[in-house]
């Protein structure tokens, strides 16, 4: 049985704060110093969030707050080691600066900077090691029992199977070589399966000395279940122009659907291998709701595709999700808590605006 | 020469709006033919929902009478390039969803009848179904603005008159849905 909470109307995660004392975040400075290398020993005073109608404190108390412990002796291991690091790098980075500023004064070429920053790259990947690995642990972990307040179906991977190349179906993929993706969360909300990762597309273009690496897509890619199976395939991508739009007509031999909205006709443009059905799909309310969407995630190059008895989001974003918290503080995970939380009410909200528990008429 | 290529000119142009107007025509055939395998859907749904719902309805008789007499003059064959035989067509279609309608609302006052499982589920399919026909019905009506405005500005309209093109019909929402509500009846 699936444990969905009811988070009741209105709640805004975004506001919501827990009480632990102030403790004082030491810095790289401060860790050069030698402060900051002691366990934390304060309390952990959880004030429950109004509006949540499923408590989330219980669930603190059982599953994470016996974490703590095991994970400040964790995190001030991988301090020790972050210090112990940084005085490696600091005096490479000071000899590459100086060695680079030697070369370039000596030969007049400003290609002889490359080997410094390789160098500087280099140690600084090595020396960030310990910090890496401690996020890691608790990405997977802590995350997983952060999830599972939203139900026992919902899991979290830091790399998730929602690749690119499976999602190519949808026809909204644009044309990229290669994919990195990362935070790949899966669970049922209102019983509409969801599911989110974070990809970035990329593609090479030019040749030889022109060579480069161009980035297609970078963002969210969510797909979530619908309540029936679509005969035909519905695409809503942003307006690109008459010209644009005729042109993608005629390469992705689909038909574009006028509708009658001229708001969101203005905004995007629909196309479909089934004129009606993309009607069926698109009643003004969803219009509405499409829009609605468009202006939470402040973007108007929001992409969708109804295919199967899935719908797909691409929702663009610069924005990096589900990150850690600051090593420098506590392991009480409260700025993790208050990230999934946000991330996830985003999510619901989704469902929410575009009704997609509902059964009929969509 | 010049004449010529005006003339070439002139008479390309001619042929590719011709073209258009007989695509537009066809295109508002084709959303025509969907709306039609809605209505039919539809129709096939209602000897259901009647056959539930006599059980109960003892004194709607004549309302289900009607819903009976009006499917079958819905579901009679038509000419679909003649546009009055069109609009006869979709007047019986939306006549049907008005009086589908008010069935529906009666089913309201019947306890009984609407915590019937079958009952409910009939009324699902039923709600699909009208909700395929509403967008059958968007497509046809833009397919058909686009026809009406292609054969009744000039020169279109000489062109579609040199074809046969002619207007067609919109398929508008039944006269009852559009009645105001009466408000009082439902605070009384």
């Amino acid at each position: 049985m699936s444990l969905i909470p009811n988070f009741g109307s209105g709640v805004n995660f975004r506001n919501l704060d827990f009480d632990i004392p102030d403790v004082d975040t030491v810095g790289v400075f401060g860790l050069l110093a030698g402060k900051g290398l002691k366990p934390y020993d304060g309390a952990v005073n959880f004030i429950e969030p109004e509006g949540l109608l499923q408590p989330f404190a219980p669930h603190y108390e059982n599953f994470i707050r016996p974490k703590i412990n095991e994970f400040e002796s964790l995190r001030i291991k991988a301090l020790i080691e972050f210090r112990r690091n940084l005085f490696v790098l600091i005096p490479v980075v000071i000899l590459s600066v100086l060695g680079t500023v030697f070369l370039i004064a000596s030969f007049t070429d400003i290609r002889l900077v490359m080997p410094g920053i390789i160098v500087i790259a280099i140690v600084g990947y090595w020396a960030a090691g310990p910090v890496k690995r401690f996020e890691s642990a608790i990405k997977s972990e802590i995350y997983p029992l952060i999830f599972s307040y939203f139900g026992e179906d919902f899991v979290y991977q830091e790399h998730g199977p929602l690749s690119a190349k499976s999602l190519e179906p949808s026809d909204i993929i644009p044309y990229f070589e290669d994919e990195s993706r990362e935070d790949y969360v899966k669970g049922t909300y209102k019983e509409v399966t969801l599911e989110l990762t974070e990809s970035k597309l990329t593609k090479e273009t030019g040749s030889g000395k022109n060579r480069r690496t161009v980035t297609v897509f970078r963002g969210l890619f969510i797909r979530l279940s619908m309540n029936k199976d679509f005969s035909g395939k519905t695409l809503i991508k942003k307006d690109s122009g008459r010209l644009g739009n005729w042109l993608s007509d005629k390469f992705q031999s689909k038909e574009n659907v006028k509708l009658e909205d001229p708001v969101f006709e203005k905004k995007f443009e629909v196309f479909s291998t089934d004129q009606i059905e993309a009607r069926y799909l698109l009643t003004p309310s969803m219009m509405e709701r499409l829009l609605s969407l468009a202006n939470i995630f402040r973007t108007g190059a929001l992409q969708c595709s109804f295919y199967n008895d899935k719908l797909l989001l691409m929702i663009p974003s610069d924005h990096d999700r589900f990150e850690t918290g600051s090593i420098f503080k506590p392991a009480t995970f409260v700025e993790e808590i208050n990230t999934i939380l946000k991330e996830l009410s985003l999510l619901f909200q989704i469902i929410d605006v575009l009704k997609l528990d509902q059964r009929t008429g969509l | 020469m010049t004449t010529l290529v005006v003339i070439g000119v002139v008479l390309v142009g001619l042929y590719l709006w011709y073209a258009s107007i007989i695509g537009k025509r066809n295109k508002a055939l084709e959303a025509l033919s969907g709306i039609d395998v809605q209505l039919k859907k539809r129709s096939n749904l209602i000897p259901n929902i009647l056959t539930i719902a006599k059980k109960f309805l003892e004194h709607e008789k004549t309302l289900l009478t009607d819903i009976t007499e009006l499917r079958s003059r819905a579901d009679q064959d038509y000419d679909p390039k003649d546009a009055g035989a069109v609009k006869d067509h979709l007047g019986l279609a939306g006549q049907l969803a008005g009086k589908m309608g008010q069935l529906m609302i009666t089913v309201e006052d019947y306890p009984d009848l609407k915590s019937d499982q079958t009952m409910i589920q009939a009324q699902q399919s039923y709600n699909e179904v009208e909700a395929q026909i509403a967008a059958a019905r968007r497509f046809y009506n833009s397919s058909v603005t686009a026809l009406n405005n292609a054969v009744q500005i000039f020169p279109g309209n000489l062109i579609a008159q040199f074809a046969g093109v002619v207007s067609m019909p919109f398929y508008e929402a039944d006269e009852t849905a559009r009645e105001p509500v009466n408000a009082s009846e439902f605070l009384d």
